[in-house]
């Protein structure tokens, strides 16, 4: 399939048309994406500010037990993205704002998969009220700016054609 | 109603209008603070509903530094998106509903940490979490709504 039959395959989706063409769908999906956004975010918040060391009195491994809420809203954000984007997938595929949002997020998750592997079984048993190694602030410090800029560039997206 | 007019004819009410940078910019500020007040008041209520219960309440307390700064955040740049449609806005009954959703939003705050102060989590407590984050989801609804209910 070439590029232009794939975007025309989700343009033509049931879903794509029920974005586009149902009055309310586009509107409550971009609520539910502001809502999962927040979620996501203020789960990692409380991850990376502890191992950061600026929310030192968490203790580290109930904080981890926030790592299911982060996939959970990251889920709700995915299925409503991929509803904006079947609307127009040809608007999105060009966006600027668009392109650097979703290498952002790419960015994102290997951060993430890097603090899941190299990080956190050895920060589980951090004592309380005991700073993380370098490292692990270096990943939570890149893992708040990432999420930061997805968020801008998303809102960007009308205007960063 | 002059008010609302010398706002939007003010350099601020211009400059978000008119600049190409300023309305994407303050918007995108609108959206991160956003994520860091509704996102820690959401961590903070779903801890007093049982969640993550190992975590003591009074711990948080160094993540309110953070839900503030998006407060303020958020504050300064709804304060510059008002000037640029002052009449719209302040006529407009979703808006309206937003702005009282984030006011109870507030208050259910301040009840919740006066009523979570001494450890125990009472009824009384999960109760407010709850109605706050009817406030905060609601207001967010609301406000995605400023966009598309209500305009002339």
């Amino acid at each position: 399939m070439t590029e232009t039959e794939i975007l025309s395959w989700f343009e033509s989706s049931w879903l794509g048309e029920a974005v586009r063409d149902i009055f309310w769908v586009f509107p409550t999906f971009e609520t539910l994406h502001f809502m999962g956004l927040c979620v996501m975010f203020g789960a990692l918040l409380v991850i990376d500010l502890r191992v950061l060391g600026v929310a030192r009195f968490i203790p580290m491994r109930p904080a981890l037990a926030f790592t299911p809420v982060i996939l959970l809203a990251f889920a709700v954000v995915v299925l409503t993205g991929i509803g904006f984007f079947c609307s127009d997938p040809t608007g999105y595929y060009t966006n600027l704002a668009f392109r650097i949002k979703m290498v952002l997020i790419v960015l994102g998750g290997l951060n993430a998969i890097w603090f899941w592997l190299a990080k956190q079984g050895k920060l589980s048993s951090l004592p309380d009220g005991e700073q993380a190694d370098p490292t692990a602030k270096l990943i939570a410090g890149l893992s708040l700016i990432i999420w930061a800029g997805v968020i801008v560039m998303g809102r960007l997206i009308p205007f960063l054609l | 109603m002059e008010f609302l007019i010398w706002l939007e004819e003010s350099g601020l009410g211009i400059w978000i209008r008119e600049s190409m940078w300023g309305y994407p910019l303050v918007l995108a500020s609108h959206a991160v603070g956003m994520a860091m007040v509704v996102g820690v008041v959401t961590m903070i209520d779903i801890r007093v509903l049982g969640f993550a219960a190992r975590i003591p309440i009074a711990n948080f307390n160094s993540l309110f530094a953070i839900a503030w700064i998006g407060f303020f955040l958020n504050f300064i740049s709804g304060c510059l998106l008002f000037c640029g449609d002052a009449q719209r806005f302040f006529f407009q009954t979703v808006f309206q509903i937003k702005i009282l959703l984030i006011v109870l939003g507030v208050i259910a705050l301040w009840v919740l940490l006066r009523q979570t102060r001494n450890a125990a989590i009472t009824r009384a407590a999960k109760l407010t979490a709850a109605f706050s984050l009817l406030c905060w989801f609601g207001a967010i609804t609301a406000g995605r709504l400023t966009a598309y209910i209500g305009l002339e």
